[in-house]
């Protein structure tokens, strides 16, 4: 049993680190579709979609990489009074705050679910030159909040169970990083 | 409910949720559900998706990851040792000696970087041990990169200019604009500092350093010229109207690839840290969006941001009354948030109010910025701060003291630019007409 949940605890992990990878790629298609529409502008050819491309690809980079940030420390609060506090009354009200992200991030994941399962039904369209059917660029976006809820209920669970902070304050991991340089 | 209990009922939510740590966009969300709850008989789910849905995948949007980037790949190259050789024969000379190396290198580095903690981990990271070691002390050599540190939110390209852009629907390159002068102006008064305690004091005035010839300021000017090329190559083709800030990313990133490759500093783990920072930061971004997007939906949807602006409105409230509250707000606010997400948190009450005051959003952007810079170096929760603290190694306290006259020397700076508007509006306005 323990080591069937160590096992599901390395996997989980591996699967965002490999959406953050997919982010980056995202990044990299940014910057060859803004590439793109610059170079086809030079040569005087129009390409359509190039702009709404480079918008989507954004959505797909923001949120695939939800989940590898939360682990890594990349997203920000006030933690002022959660350093103030000794240890027990901490570990309660990091519980409490970790409960309320992970429960408005699935009513988030929930709901763009659902939209992108509405667009796909009706078969809506994008407004932009595009013209491409809205699910498309919307089901990533919503897979990378899907993902990141996921990765949230994961690290809450894991928390309630071992009470480790596997989430480190920005500062900290920021400093980390700079000082390897 | 009447607008006044609406809005102490939204502050005491907000408190509560920020207060024991819920991360600041998922905070947002939940104010913004509450708004909604109270205020409008709309579902509250499928309006929050297509909000965030749309704010998320903007074209726009897209130089924000791409400047990031450019900033990451650029801090892993040799650039920092190239700011100091190239600066120092040119300004060690100047009373204030290499503490001016501090104050042009962060200048120069903000203007290819749109975050201030890159800008003062590369500049810090070669001129905090030299310095050092020719003897500077601590309280300066920390102080004055704390505050000019903070130039990456002002000098473009800037990742907070990015953001509010964004949130209130201006012109990002008209912002990139606005923010030159007032960033350039920020720096002088630094220098100026930087010279008055090399002039005034006795410390100061032993810390004299030698003389440089022609030959040393010729081989100095060599080293800044990559740096030079992308400054120019980045702003100014934003600037000439050739490239949008989302164009001329790009050709920033492509830039900082061939630099980073021909000082050999472009293996694939460089590549790869570069992305993955560029992924991190983008991420808690799109976060904050999120969350800010649907607040001010959902805000809008209470009717209490049209209010607030009524009742600011029937006070007969000067202008600069209301930007005076305001920056005393936000200086409030900067002691326990950075600059982003002051913005992303008042915006959507504060825009509204803003526009009926008739207060121009462009200038009102370089404004909250310089403001949101200062909230940087404000214990006890200033981002710059902490940076220094781990490079010094000082305390806390040690490192807040150093900084705040650059706190002091800002103010100056808010204050001027409230009596002359024009500093931040006439390079927008010049542009323009000319383009």
């Amino acid at each position: 049993m323990k080591t069937a949940l160590a096992a599901l605890d390395r996997s989980l992990n591996r699967l965002y680190l490999l959406c953050g990878v997919i982010a980056a790629g995202a990044i990299i298609v940014i910057a060859v579709l803004v590439a793109l529409s610059i170079l086809s502008r030079l040569a005087g050819i129009y390409v359509g979609g190039l702009t709404e491309g480079a918008g989507y690809a954004m959505a797909a980079a923001g949120t695939f990489g939800l989940a590898y940030t939360f682990g890594a420390g990349g997203h920000i609060r006030v933690d002022l009074i959660l350093n103030l506090l000794p240890h027990k009354p901490r570990s309660a009200v990091e519980l409490l705050a970790l409960t309320v992200t992970t429960g408005v991030i699935l009513f988030l994941a929930y709901y763009f679910i659902r939209m992108v399962s509405i667009s796909w039904k009706f078969g809506d369209l994008s407004d932009g030159s595009d013209e491409l059917p809205l699910w498309m660029p919307q089901f990533p976006a919503a897979l990378g909040f899907a993902i990141f809820a996921l990765a949230l209920c994961h690290h809450l669970v894991r928390y309630l169970f071992t009470r480790e902070v596997t989430w480190a304050s920005d500062e900290d991991s920021l400093l980390d990083e700079r000082a390897g340089d | 409910m009447d607008p006044g209990t609406m809005a102490v009922v939204f502050m005491v939510i907000l408190v509560a949720v920020l207060a024991p740590g819920v991360w600041i966009g998922a905070a947002l969300l939940v104010v913004g559900i509450a708004a909604m709850a109270l205020g409008s008989p709309r579902p509250i789910g499928p309006a929050m998706a297509t909000t965030v849905w749309s704010h998320i995948s903007l074209w726009g949007l897209a130089s924000l990851p791409l400047f990031i980037w450019m900033g990451e790949i650029l801090c892993r190259t040799r650039l920092s040792e190239n700011l100091f050789n190239g600066l120092s024969p040119l300004l060690r000379r100047l009373p204030g000696g290499l503490l001016h190396v501090n104050v042009a290198g962060c200048t120069a580095f903000s203007a290819i970087s749109g975050s201030s903690a890159a800008t003062l981990l590369t500049v810090g990271k070669i001129t905090m041990p030299e310095l050092k070691r020719r003897g500077y002390p601590d309280a300066m050599v920390g102080g004055t990169l704390a505050g000019a540190g903070t130039l990456g939110l002002l000098i473009p390209p800037s990742i907070t200019m990015i953001i509010y852009g964004i949130m209130v629907e201006e012109s990002i390159a008209r912002l990139f604009m606005a923010g030159l002068l007032p960033g350039l102006m920020l720096a002088g008064l630094f220098v100026l500092y930087n010279m008055g305690w090399g002039l005034l004091t006795s410390e100061g005035r032993a810390m004299r350093e030698a003389p440089s010839d022609w030959r040393q300021k010729l081989s100095g000017l060599l080293e800044l010229f990559p740096i030079v090329a992308l400054i120019v190559g980045v702003i100014g083709s934003i600037y000439t109207g050739i490239a949008a800030p989302t164009e001329a990313a790009v050709l920033g990133v492509a830039g900082a690839l061939i630099l980073a490759a021909f000082q050999g500093s472009l293996t694939l783990s460089t590549l790869s840290d570069s992305l993955m920072g560029t992924v991190k930061t983008t991420s808690m971004i799109t976060l904050l969006l999120a969350g800010s997007a649907f607040l001010t939906l959902a805000m809008g949807f209470t009717g209490l941001p049209r209010a607030l602006a009524e009742w600011i409105g029937a006070m007969q409230l000067s202008a600069t009354a209301l930007i005076i509250a305001l920056m005393v707000l936000y200086m409030l606010l900067g002691c326990f948030l950075d600059g982003i997400s002051m913005i992303v948190l008042t915006i959507a009450v504060v825009e509204p109010l803003v526009r009926a005051a008739g207060i121009d959003m462009i200038w009102f952007g370089v404004f909250v910025v310089l403001v949101g810079e200062m909230a940087l170096i404000t214990p006890p929760i200033g981002f710059n701060l902490f940076l220094v603290q781990g490079m010094t190694g000082r305390d806390i306290g040690f490192v807040s003291r150093a900084a705040a006259p650059m706190f002091a020397l800002m103010l100056l700076g808010v204050v001027i630019l409230i009596l002359f508007p024009q500093i931040a509006l006439w390079l927008p306005e010049a542009m323009s007409s000319r383009n």
